[in-house]
C-alpha cells in the first residue's frame, strides 16, 4: 500500500473481499436477532448466515466471546495473509497489541494487570525483552513506551501509575497511528486515520479530565509524543474553553481534505459531546461517523481501500454480535442494547 | 552496417514501418497482459469462494486480451502494405516515417483501453459476483471500453492503406523500383 505494493496487486483480495462482503450481517439482520426472545430463535437466525459452523447448539451462546473472536480472526489472518501489503489489517490487530502491552506493563510495574493475552502480532516474550533492556526488533515507539513506563514508576505515586500507563500507552498508539498515517498512501485511508486519532484522543482527553487526573501528568505522559502544533495539543489547551469555534477551527486545520460536510459533522458530534460525562453516546455517534467515512470504497473495484472498508464493517458486525448476544445471554433489555448497536457496514 | 541502415531508413521508409509494427504489436501486447492479469485477479479472488461463477468470469477476464490482437492485426497491417512481407518494398522514408506515427498512437490507445478495460472488467467482475443473474449484462460495461480500440485499430488500418495505396502518397519514382 505506502510500501511500494502496486495497486493492481490488490486485485485477488479485492475480488475476494467483494464476494464476503455480500456475507456481511445487515441491519434488518439484527433488529431480528434483537426481537428473538428465546435463545432457540436467535440460533435459528444465526444459522441462516455464515455464522452456522460457530453456532451449532445454544450452548454455544454462551461462549459467544471466543466463537466470535476465532470467526474474527480467522478472516482477518486469511485476509492478512493475502494482502501485498500488510499494513491495512495490522491497523485492526495492533488495538489487541495495545491491549497486550497494557496489561505486560501493569503487571510488571504495579503487579495489577491481568495475565490475559488476546492474538497479537507482536510476540509478548518480546515486550519482556525490551523490559530487561535486552535487543529486539519493535516498533520505536513501543520501546520508547515501555522505557517511559519503567521510568513513571519511580516518577509518579503508586495510585497515579495504572491511569499513567494507560495515558503512555495510548499516547504511543495515538502516534503509532500517525506513523501508519504517514506511510499509506490512499487518501480516503489517511483521512480515516486523521479522524480515528483525533476521536480517540479527544476521548483519552475526556476520560482524563472526567477522573479529574492531574494535567500535567496528562502534558508529560499523554501529550509528549506530539509536535507543539498537533491538533491533540490544541484541542487539549482549548478544551477547558471548549466552544464550536475552536473545534471547528482546529479541525478545518487539520482536516483540510475533507469535505466541508464532513468537518461540520465532527464539530457538531464531538462539541455536543463536550459537556456531558463520559457516556456510550460518544462511542456510538463516533463509530457510525467513522464508518459513513469509509463506506463510499464500496464502490471502488479494487484496491487497499476496499479492503479496509471490508475489514472495518467486519469489526462492527462482530462488535454488534457481541452486543446483542452478550446483551440476549445477559437479559439486558432490548431499548439498551438497540441505543448501543453501530450502524451495519451493508 | 550503414549501408544497411541508409537503404532501410533514408533511401526506403521500410525500416520505420518495421519499427512501427514492432512498437504497435509490442505495446498493444504489454497493455493487454497488465489488464488479463488485473481481470484474472479480480475472478481468482471471486471464484475463490464462488467457483460455479467460472463461465461469466471467462468473458470479463479475457476482454483485454482483444487489445493484443488488434495490436497484432495493425502490424501484419503494416508489413503486408509496404510489403515487407512481399518483398517488394514501395515506401518514401516520409510514408515510413507517418506508418510509425500511426503505430506508436495506435500502441498508446490500445495499451491504455486494455488497462480501462481492465478496470472496468472488474468492477463487472464485482458485480457479477455479488448478483450472478447480472452476468450478461455486466459484460457489456467493459464492452463499451472495447469501442475505442476498434476505433484506433480501424482508423490505423484506412490510414495505412491510404498512404500505401498505388499511386498514392507511397508512390515515389525515386524509391518506387524493385529493391530486393
Amino acid at each position: 500500500m505506502g510500501n511500494g505494493a502496486l495497486h493492481h496487486e490488490w486485485c485477488y483480495v479485492s475480488g475476494l473481499v467483494n464476494v464476503l462482503e455480500c456475507k456481511l450481517l445487515n441491519t434488518i439482520f439484527f433488529d431480528r436477532l434483537l426481537s428473538s426472545n428465546v435463545l432457540g430463535d436467535m440460533l435459528i437466525n444465526l444459522n441462516n448466515t455464515t455464522l452456522k459452523t460457530y453456532f451449532t447448539h445454544v450452548k454455544h451462546l454462551y461462549e459467544f466471546e471466543t466463537l466470535l473472536d476465532d470467526y474474527y480472526y480467522t478472516r482477518l489472518y486469511e485476509i492478512r495473509s493475502l494482502t501485498p501489503d500488510s499494513t491495512v489489517c495490522d491497523f485492526f490487530l495492533i488495538k489487541n497489541d495495545i491491549l497486550n502491552l497494557k496489561n505486560f506493563v501493569k503487571l510488571k510495574a504495579c503487579g495489577t494487570g491481568v495475565d490475559k493475552y488476546s492474538r497479537e502480532t507482536i510476540d509478548k516474550n518480546k515486550y519482556d525483552d525490551t523490559w530487561n533492556d535486552e535487543a529486539v526488533s519493535l516498533p520505536e515507539v513501543i520501546k520508547e513506551t515501555v522505557s517511559l513506563s519503567k521510568k513513571s514508576m519511580t516518577a509518579v505515586k503508586k495510585e497515579e501509575l495504572p491511569f499513567v500507563i494507560d495515558l503512555i500507552i495510548d499516547g504511543a498508539y495515538l502516534k503509532y497511528i500517525e506513523n501508519i498515517h504517514k506511510t499509506i498512501k490512499v487518501e480516503i485511508i489517511k483521512r480515516y486515520m486523521m479522524a480515528y486519532q483525533f476521536i480517540k484522543g479527544f476521548e483519552v482527553l475526556r476520560r482524563a479530565m472526567a477522573l479529574k487526573l492531574d494535567i500535567n501528568l496528562l502534558n508529560k505522559y499523554f501529550l509528549m509524543g506530539f509536535d507543539q502544533c498537533h491538533m491533540l495539543r490544541k484541542l487539549f489547551t482549548d478544551t477547558v474553553r471548549t466552544s464550536e469555534k475552536t473545534f471547528r477551527e482546529i479541525i478545518v486545520e487539520t482536516h483540510c481534505n475533507a469535505s466541508l460536510q464532513e468537518n461540520e459533522m465532527l464539530v457538531r458530534m464531538i462539541s455536543s459531546n463536550t459537556s456531558k460525562n463520559i457516556s456510550f453516546q460518544y462511542e456510538v455517534e463516533t463509530d457510525n461517523y467513522l464508518l459513513d467515512m469509509i463506506r463510499p470504497v464500496k464502490y471502488t473495484p479494487f484496491g487497499p481501500e476496499r479492503v479496509f472498508g471490508y475489514l472495518c464493517g467486519l469489526t462492527t458486525e462482530v462488535f454488534n454480535l457481541k452486543l446483542v448476544l452478550g446483551g440476549k445471554v445477559h437479559k439486558i433489555g432490548n431499548n439498551l442494547l438497540k441505543e448501543r448497536l453501530r450502524k451495519a457496514y451493508v | 552496417m550503414i549501408e544497411l541502415l541508409k537503404l532501410y531508413f533514408v533511401q526506403t521508409g521500410c525500416g520505420w514501418a518495421i519499427l512501427g509494427a514492432i512498437i504497435v504489436v509490442t505495446v498493444s501486447c504489454l497493455g493487454s497482459a497488465k489488464g488479463i492479469l488485473i481481470a484474472s485477479s479480480q475472478a481468482a479472488g471471486v471464484l475463490s469462494e464462488k467457483p460455479e461463477l467460472f463461465g461469466k468470469m471467462l468473458v470479463l477476464m479475457a476482454l483485454p486480451g482483444t487489445q493484443g490482437f488488434y495490436g497484432f492485426i495493425g502490424a501484419i497491417m503494416i508489413a503486408l502494405r509496404t510489403g515487407v512481407i512481399a518483398g517488394h518494398i514501395s515506401i518514401s522514408p516520409s510514408v515510413g516515417l507517418a506508418i510509425l506515427a500511426i503505430a506508436i498512437c495506435m500502441g498508446i490507445v490500445e495499451y491504455f483501453t486494455a488497462l480501462m478495460q481492465a478496470k472496468a472488467a472488474t468492477a463487472a467482475i464485482n458485480l457479477t459476483g455479488k448478483q450472478p443473474e447480472e452476468g450478461g449484462r455486466a459484460i457489456l460495461i467493459p464492452a463499451l471500453v472495447e469501442t475505442y480500440a476498434v476505433i484506433a485499430l480501424l482508423i490505423s488500418i484506412l490510414l495505412i492503406t491510404w498512404l500505401t495505396k498505388e499511386g498514392g502518397i507511397s508512390y515515389s519514382p525515386r524509391t518506387g523500383t524493385e529493391i530486393w
